[in-house]
């Protein structure tokens, strides 16, 4: 029999909304009493060994002996959009700091916050001016001909790109989630999977930057917003009413925030790069790619490669980054690593960061022993 | 129990624990929602923009955001639990009756979406004289409630529910590059003497004046586009509730029944986002908002122009030349290189162990 599908007891209803009530004042005042410095990303410690117009290169302090650090630096590669503390977002969930524990010695550029004079700042220079420089520089200081890259998202491609046109460069290549193919991202019924590249398709990118020059970092969260809009701005708060008593919890919701909402800019030529050269003209798999007068060709990237991709990945879904494999063949090198997360939860997630870095430092003393 | 009686009983039972326990917060609600008449004054992208408001704060703050959001909860599950309450008043007879009750539901998402897409145009129709349309340029787009204008509204403010709870003052005029001293310029453009500006000049004001004309008729489109994925969302919310009924699985609490209409309501939306209609609205949208920010800085420079500051596209012009002299330099440094070292592979620079230098320095690799 049909029954009515809404049973709200009158008194039930009332300790709910009682109960919500008391949470969020608690939650309010534990807010008031939690200052900015409390909610500390990127905290694992560094030096800046090197720092040049809006960007700085890290070396983070080893925990182990210096005798037993892996003999290939690590440089880590963030991306453009988003700041690099998805790394490093707290203590105990560090991409960074479980390197670390492996005995990686590891490097990291900040690509920092671009102010308006940094608009015409395109991938080439990027890829063929700083992240040459953050190579040559790390080769130097270490004392060793190659490097290891690790990049992360568009970090990742801009990582592809790099190793593609200075494969002399580059001892080992990981990727993770790192989009290649950018016309791979539909999923039958699944209309949120890939919904920004599916976006970027038609977007008239050349008026966005002719209007901002340099694209306000709250224009892009509009974007990964409107992936599950309602889920993300509201219903996520209405779950956060219960881990308001938890110090622990509430503050490292609270560094997820900072991370989200807190990140930089993207100068305009870049974000035109981005969107026209890699999501609407797919360049970068057809071989039509050229920075600083360069082909880009993934032929060129002969060294060994392990991509490292997320099975529930909304945001860069598998298939875009899968697809590196088809131009790797030539590359008896070439490994996928699949890990059942989502997109940020490689980084961030418990489960991974038990199986993705120590996978990583494996297959990389693997390579390096070879 | 008749399900038309369950359905006011639960309404009641509703309104009372908001007073109940939410004292000013439910007065607060009632009134930003025109009264207890619910669905009639219920905007749908008002969901959005109270999303976009709460996140957009982050100039106060981590802390002072989660804030703005805690405080805005109440707000949004009065407004969700108002719509579909509302909503299941209609198809509740319909559904115990076994009969279609989709016509029904129809009917009054249509008179919410005509009421919701006419928004936009009588505030226009307000505004005739071209003085107060320069003056609308801000002061009316805040009512407009699409996403994209919330942030400009936001651009506007001095702060929100976080900030000022949290004791803060932090302004949000950082968004969509909408610098604070621009408003005052701008609302005072439409009152220079005419009789002073040249054709030209007058044209470029004009031209951003149009432009907003643009804007507003892209926004009622958005505005339609949103509001019919809304009702398509609390349709398939209803469907969900029905099923539901059918299997005799209710819904026990409020928060569940939030989780089911942002569930619902989420992959709806991402279906019609999707959408190729809905990507040209959006696009459109996008479009006349940029081209509006790019004529209003035509219009501003004029100004500038005539006080002998140099303009946004003077300074642009160069960054451009500061850039493209740092390329050449770097090209002609690479062709350097490749000639003294005859093309072979860059061998490290010095030798190993050549750990902890100090640090170089911007000036220095800069150029």
């Amino acid at each position: 029999m049909t029954q009515f599908p809404i049973k709200i007891r009158s008194d039930e209803l009332a300790r709910e909304l009682a109960e919500v009530q008391r949470k969020i004042t608690t939650g309010l005042e534990r807010l008031a009493d939690t200052k900015e410095d409390d909610v500390d990303i990127g905290s694992t410690p560094k030096d800046v060994i090197y720092e040049r117009e809006t960007w700085k290169l890290y070396h983070y302090k080893p925990v182990k002996d210096h005798k037993k650090l892996h003999p290939i630096p690590l440089l880590i590669i963030p991306p453009l959009i988003n700041g690099y503390e998805v790394a490093d977002l707290q203590p105990d969930r560090s991409v960074v700091r479980n390197f670390l524990e492996q005995g990686m010695d590891v490097y990291l550029v900040n690509w920092g916050y671009p102010h308006r004079g940094d608009m015409y700042l395109a991938t080439d220079d990027y890829v063929c001016d700083f992240m040459d420089d953050a190579v040559d520089f790390v080769r130097e200081y270490h004392g060793v001909e190659k490097t290891n890259l690790f990049g992360l998202c568009q970090g990742g491609t801009m990582c592809t790109c790099y190793s593609a046109l200075f494969p002399e460069k580059v001892k080992n290549l990981v990727l993770t989630v790192t989009p290649i193919d950018f016309h791979r991202h539909k999923v039958d019924g699944k209309p949120h999977i890939g919904l920004l590249f599916e976006m970027g398709m038609k977007a008239d990118v050349d008026r966005m930057v002719n209007a901002f020059g340099l694209i306000p970092a709250d224009v892009l969260n509009v974007s990964f917003l409107m992936a599950s809009p309602f889920t993300l701005m509201f219903g996520k708060y209405a779950d956060t009413i219960d881990m308001l008593e938890n110090r622990e919890s509430l503050v490292n919701f609270l560094r997820m925030e900072k991370w989200l909402f807190g990140g930089p800019g993207v100068s305009g030529m870049a974000y035109r790069d981005l969107v026209k050269k890699f999501v609407q003209g797919n360049q970068l798999v057809k071989g039509e790619l050229e920075l600083d007068g360069r082909k880009v060709d993934l032929k060129n990237i002969t060294m060994p490669v392990l991509n490292v991709f997320a099975e529930r990945d909304h945001l860069v879904p598998p298939g875009c980054t899968m697809a590196l494999g088809e131009h790797q063949k030539h590359n008896k090198g070439y490994k996928e690593f699949p890990i059942k997360t989502g997109h940020i939860g490689i980084y961030t997630g418990g489960a991974s960061q038990k199986i993705m870095v120590p996978g990583v430092c494996e297959w990389l003393r693997e390579q390096d022993k070879a | 129990m008749d399900w038309t009686d369950k359905t006011n009983e639960l309404m009641n039972t509703w309104q009372d624990a908001q007073k109940q326990f939410w004292g000013p917060w439910y007065d607060w609600v009632q009134s930003s929602m025109g009264g207890s008449s619910a669905m009639s004054s219920f905007d749908p992208t008002q969901f959005l923009k109270a999303g976009v408001d709460t996140w957009s704060g982050a100039a106060g703050g981590t802390a002072q955001r989660l804030a703005g959001n805690l405080l805005g909860n109440p707000e949004i599950m009065a407004r969700s639990v108002n719509v579909l309450m509302k909503a299941w008043e209609t198809v509740a007879p319909k559904v115990q009756a076994g009969k279609p009750w989709k016509p029904d539901l129809e009917g009054l998402l249509g008179q919410w979406q005509e009421e919701m897409s006419s928004l936009p145009n009588r505030a226009t129709a307000t505004a005739g004289e071209f003085t107060q349309l320069t003056r609308s340029m801000f002061e009316q787009w805040t009512p407009i409630t699409a996403p994209w204008l919330s942030m400009v509204g936001q651009a506007m403010a001095s702060g929100h529910p976080g900030a000022a709870f949290m004791g803060g003052t932090a302004g949000l005029d950082r968004l969509m590059g909408f610098e604070e001293g621009i408003h005052p310029l701008m609302t005072g453009l439409g009152e220079l003497p005419r009789g002073t500006v040249i054709r030209q000049k007058m044209g470029k004001l004009l031209e951003a004046v149009d432009s907003l004309t643009d804007v507003r008729a892209s926004q009622a489109e958005f505005h339609k586009a949103m509001a019919e994925a809304m009702g398509k969302a609390v349709e398939q919310t209803m469907e969900h509730l029905a099923k539901l009924a059918e299997k005799g699985e209710p819904i026990t609490n409020v928060r569940d029944l939030l989780r089911t209409w942002f569930g619902v309501a989420d992959k709806t939306l991402n279906q019609t986002f999707t959408s190729a209609e809905f990507m040209e609205v959006q696009d459109n949208m996008t479009n006349a908002l940029m081209d509006h920010k790019v004529k209003q800085r035509a219009a501003l420079e004029i100004i500038y122009q005539a006080m002998e500051i140099p303009t946004r596209s003077e300074v642009d012009e160069a960054y451009r030349d500061i850039h493209a002299l740092k390329k050449e330099v770097r090209i002609l440094r690479r062709q350097l290189k490749e000639l003294t070292q005859d093309s072979k592979p860059a061998p490290a620079r010095k030798a190993p162990a050549a750990r902890r230098a100090p640090a170089k320095k911007a000036a220095a690799a800069a150029t």
